[in-house]
């Protein structure tokens, strides 16, 4: 349907690519899970330096995994919103979004 | 070198029964030896001389060995977690490719909603999950080269360890065949010490080579800036 900006857009379009991008940050949450269990929480000689640098590359994928996932979700809502704005249903909103919009 | 965890876990077991046949024909030779020589003057002082040596000897290889297998277990907690990592970099590459069929099936809607905002930011969360995934396959491939460090480590123990055992339970089977045999048995011990000194050197080597690989994926990285995951919308 036409939106009001003047510019092409498809509101089931919208609600499908939101559903993925909702799918992508699931799966970039499970990684965060994930990578979190990764951490190595034993010591020892000679292993020390390598399980100290192992947990800094653990930390900083762990945070991106969950950055990753959250910005996925905020595109899923974005999308969400948009849809809503060319007439999408709470029901469509809330199917789109795995319940975390509506 | 293959490494799964029953294979290492065998090896391990390996080395600790080897400790143990050291300990115990030790002392049988040992036993044997006094038992028969010690209460004889001279001879006996000079046996007991040769004995306390070799039994010195001992005691410093066991004890370095006690320690070296302390940390035996972390090897084994690489490679799962290697397994884990693996599994990550799979996920993520799945998300980018996702993320880039999304993008070229929709590139023109992208460009209609919030004025571009979305076209310059989106390509970036799969450029960022395709990076993810590239670290995850390195720290993968780290994690792998540490467990074998330690298998390669522990089997060059094995390995060192074997003349000694032989040449304890040959000792500890015949009795007293004269000095020159604990004489032979200090010089095998000295050599297996030295080999055990050796395998120290090359394991350190292997672990620091894995650190600094790790320690170069933390810090700034392209597809990270800032080091945060890529900002998508107008905030």
């Amino acid at each position: 349907m036409s939106g009001g900006s003047g510019t092409n857009v498809n509101r089931a379009g919208l609600l499908a690519q939101a559903k993925v991008w909702d799918g992508q940050s699931q799966t970039m949450g499970t990684i965060s899970g994930e990578v979190a269990g990764c951490k190595m929480t034993t010591s020892g000689w000679p292993w020390n330096d390598a399980i100290t640098a192992y947990n800094q590359v653990v930390a900083q994928i762990g945070g991106w995994s969950s950055e990753g996932a959250q910005q996925m979700l905020a595109i899923c809502g974005a999308l969400c919103t948009a849809a809503a704005r060319y007439g999408a249903t709470e029901e469509q909103i809330v199917s789109a979004s795995d319940g975390v919009f509506h | 070198m293959g490494f799964t965890p029953a294979a290492y876990d065998a090896l391990i077991k390996k080395l600790q029964d080897a400790i143990q046949k050291i300990q115990e024909d030790t002392n049988k030779f040992v036993a044997e030896v006094s038992h028969d020589f010690g209460w004889i003057p001279f001879i006996g002082g000079m046996v007991k001389a040769a004995l306390n040596k070799l039994v010195k000897l001992v005691d410093e290889l066991l004890q370095r060995l006690a320690q070296l297998l302390e940390p035996a277990f972390i090897p084994t907690f690489f490679w799962t977690f290697g397994g884990t990592w693996n599994t990550i970099a799979g996920q993520a590459s799945g998300v980018s490719s996702t993320i880039a069929s999304q993008i070229q099936a929709n590139g023109d809607e992208w460009q209609g909603i919030a004025g571009g905002a979305y076209a310059n930011g989106v390509p970036d969360q799969g450029s960022a999950a395709s990076a993810l995934s590239s670290m995850s396959g390195s720290v993968q491939s780290a994690c792998t080269a540490l467990a074998i460090a330690g298998y390669t480590f522990y089997m060059a123990l094995v390995v060192g360890l074997a003349g000694v055992v032989g040449g304890l339970a040959v000792a500890a089977a015949t009795g007293w065949t004269g000095v020159g045999a604990i004489v032979g048995l200090c010089v095998a011990i000295g050599a297996a010490l030295l080999t055990i000194a050796t395998a120290v050197g090359a394991w350190l080597l292997g672990i620091a080579s894995s650190t600094r690989s790790l320690q170069g994926m933390v810090g700034p990285n392209g597809s990270f800036p800032g080091g945060k995951w890529p900002i998508a919308t107008a905030q």
